[in-house]
């Protein structure tokens, strides 16, 4: 098999062309550092397999970050193999010093200019004869332009080696690339017009802020206001009738009525009560997907780096922040993009309040319960709740940890057109990802729930009659007495809250098992209002139940990414630190909500906590210093 | 001579010095190209003016304002 190497500049495409080559849905973005380790897939063409690897992006194979040691190291393991040499032509006289030190290295390479139809004073042919390397113009995104660049590799490893003629080390030592700029370039260049203009306007600081709470408001609006629910219902009527099919089909099966309980609540509800959250969560994605791929990102992280520092972040920080709204363990393996260390358990010790997707199906069911009306308006709110606890234990942080110095340097993309299809196929991963979780661990688990809820302690099959009778309302009940601080003892909600440790998704699927319904949000949400039901909710207890949901532990996933990255004491204090915070803070609300008098107390103790800062900060500034303030030196000189 | 902070947005000028003395950040900027002599335009700051917005051969850059203020620089054109 041959190999290939896929290397350039951050954010000029590899990961697209990674995809389009191999066909794959590896997660592409208009920003620097998504890829964060090397990747590798086999690819046929010709008859003939190659082994693709997509290394992170660098500046230079003797750089400093993390993905760039990654990248460097891969390459100086694997000097024989043919190097893809991927250029944005819009920035192609930076990244040709990547290239120059490739070539130093003694590397093959071969130099695929990605966009170059959006570059027109760029000659490409001279560029080949300057450098004496194979150049190729690519849109990394059009299969048809990829099959050239494969064609062109496939000559390069199989049939013409030779045609890879390198410079001699004095050659190269005495190119720079300003001056092979120089001699490509054949007109002035104009490409950057409406980036400019756009971020003329949308950069001023009057306009930024409202501009960005708009858009994040618009995408909840339309995540779960009225296009999300008309496209949720479509959904679901389809999906309703596919399941009743199924369900008959069960019955009809002459075996015992344990597989056939078994079939219809274990596997079949588990899937209906997943699958019924896929519009709104695919909704979602599509809007980030959609600021992410217009550049819009890099800007959020440019404009509230300031904010951001003032909490003990930087603006890169933004990054693996909004990708923790998609899903906590990969946003904590995206943390590997910033180089300072404190800076990266800090960002990573503050993804669990950015509610994952996962999270989203039990948001919907509970908010439609008492606040359905305004439910895009609620879920908005449990969001910004989240951010603002996040924000205030930050700022915790930045006094308790070490300082995070972290420099922020960040390349500004281009605003480009949102590609359609790969903001579909991003949004397919996800849900794939999701539906393949649905399969594993969800439906493992749920058989476990289904055993635990319809048998006894002496393994008597209760036929769904008796949950008190139940392993799961014996375990659970054992554990309420803690949760009933703060009005949460219902044994059913004990045991959702502790399936949501395993996968966020289990808690809506421990709901259903428990109550023993199945079918759309509406059936479960009735259930959940029922007096009947096993596990119902107060207006009340609804709310405690989300601020405890909201704030508690990181799924097992997301624990052992933590637990890979940064090492076991500090998974176990993520684990253990979220546990009593979202205790705490449900505890809180729930005083306040039981006892409105509760608030003005802690008004009253908030108040009075300032007033003690304050007049402590003003004695401390009143005494004299030891002489060395800068005050006291300009007196002195 | 002036640091970046201080120059007005819109202002084209060039790098004369860049005192930053950490090798990280001084490999990084020389990576991206942000070196004495190339030509600059300063763009604008964001929220807290903790970072400055210049752009070096038609991309933009946004830069921390600790480092900004060790990068000396020219006025070319107001």
């Amino acid at each position: 098999m041959n190999n290939i190497i896929l290397i350039g500049n951050p954010n000029t495409g590899k990961t697209t062309l990674f995809n389009t080559m191999t066909r794959s849905n590896e997660k592409t973005s208009n920003w620097h550092g998504v890829t964060v380790a090397e990747k590798s897939k086999k690819f046929k063409f010709q008859n003939r397999e190659y082994l693709l690897t997509d290394l992170p992006g660098l500046y230079s194979v003797e750089g400093y970050s993390n993905e760039e040691k990654i990248a460097s190291k891969y390459l100086k393991q694997h000097k024989d193999d043919l190097v893809i040499n991927i250029c944005d032509a819009n920035n192609l006289k930076r990244n040709l010093r990547l290239t120059l030190e490739l070539m130093k290295m003694g590397l093959k390479i071969v130099l695929a200019i990605n966009m170059a139809s959006e570059v027109n004073y760029i000659n490409y042919k001279k560029l080949g004869e300057v450098l004496n390397v194979p150049v190729i113009e690519i849109d990394a995104r059009k299969t048809k332009s990829v099959n050239s660049l494969k064609e062109l590799v496939s000559e390069l490893v199989c049939e013409k080696p030779q045609k890879i003629a390198k410079l001699d080390k004095i050659q190269i030592q005495n190119i720079k690339n300003d001056e092979i700029f120089d001699k490509i370039k054949v007109d002035e260049e104009n490409n950057c017009v409406y980036t400019n203009k756009i971020d003329k306007i949308l950069l001023n600081k009057y306009v930024f802020l409202p501009v960005f709470l708009v858009v994040t408001f618009l995408v909840f609006y339309l995540t779960f206001g009225p296009v999300g629910i008309a496209i949720l219902n479509v959904f679901n009527m389809f999906f309703e009738k596919i399941f009743k099919i199924l369900r008959n089909l069960i019955f009809c099966i002459n075996t015992s009525i344990v597989v056939k309980q078994f079939l219809n609540d274990a596997v079949l509800n588990t899937f209906q009560t997943v699958i019924g959250f896929i519009p709104q969560i695919v909704l979602l994605l599509f809007f980030v997907n959609l600021l992410e791929s217009i550049g819009f990102m890099s800007r959020v992280a440019f404009m509230l780096d300031g904010l951001l520092k003032k909490i003990g972040l930087t603006g890169k920080s933004v990054f693996s922040l909004m990708m923790g709204f998609g899903c906590t363990t990969s946003a904590v393996m995206v943390t590997r993009n910033l180089e300072n260390n404190n800076l990266r358990k800090r960002t990573a010790l503050l993804l669990p309040f950015m509610s994952c997707t996962a999270k989203l199906p039990i948001f919907l069911v509970i908010s439609s319960l008492f606040f359905d009306k305004y439910k895009y308006l609620f879920v908005f709110g449990l969001y910004l709740f989240s951010i603002l606890i996040a924000i205030v234990v930050s700022l915790i942080y930045k006094k308790l940890l070490k300082p995070a110095d972290d420099i922020f340097i960040l390349e500004m993309p281009k605003y480009r057109l949102p590609n359609l299809k790969k903001i579909f196929s991003d949004s397919f991963i996800v849900i794939k990802d999701f539906l393949i979780k649905v399969g594993s661990t969800i439906l493992l688990f749920s058989i476990i729930v289904w055993v635990l809820q319809n048998f006894s302690i002496r393994f008597e099959f209760l036929n769904g009659e008796s949950f008190t009778d139940s392993i799961l309302y014996f375990i659970s009940s054992n554990f309420s007495f803690v949760f009933k601080f703060i009005g949460l003892e219902n044994a059913g909600i004990v045991s959702a809250i502790f399936l949501g440790i395993i996968a966020k998704e289990m808690i809506v699927v421990g709901l259903s098992m428990v109550n023993g319904v199945s079918g759309s949000m509406q059936v479960l949400s009735a259930s959940l209002v029922s007096a009947d039901s096993v596990c119902s909710f107060s207006p009340i207890s609804s709310i405690v139940f989300l601020c405890f949901i909201l704030l508690y532990s990181p799924c097992l996933s997301a624990i052992a990414m933590i637990k890979n990255e940064f090492g076991r004491k500090t998974a176990i204090y993520v684990f253990v630190v979220q546990f009593i915070l979202a205790f705490v803070v449900s505890w809180l609300v729930y005083k306040v909500l039981t006892y409105p008098a509760f608030l003005y107390i802690l008004l009253f103790f908030i108040i009075l906590d300032i007033l003690i800062s304050f007049v402590l900060k003003f004695r401390r500034n009143d005494k004299p210093c030891e002489g060395d303030c800068g005050a006291c030196r300009k007196i002195s000189s | 001579m002036e640091n970046l902070l201080n120059i007005k947005n819109g202002v084209k000028c060039k790098i004369i010095k860049i005192d930053v003395e950490n090798i990280a950040v001084k490999t990084q900027l020389k990576n991206l190209m942000i070196e004495e002599g190339e030509v600059i335009i300063v763009k604008g700051f964001n929220y807290g003016k903790q970072s400055r917005m210049i752009e070096i051969s038609k991309t933009n850059f946004a830069i921390d304002s600790s480092i900004a203020k060790q990068i000396q620089v020219e006025v070319l054109k107001k």
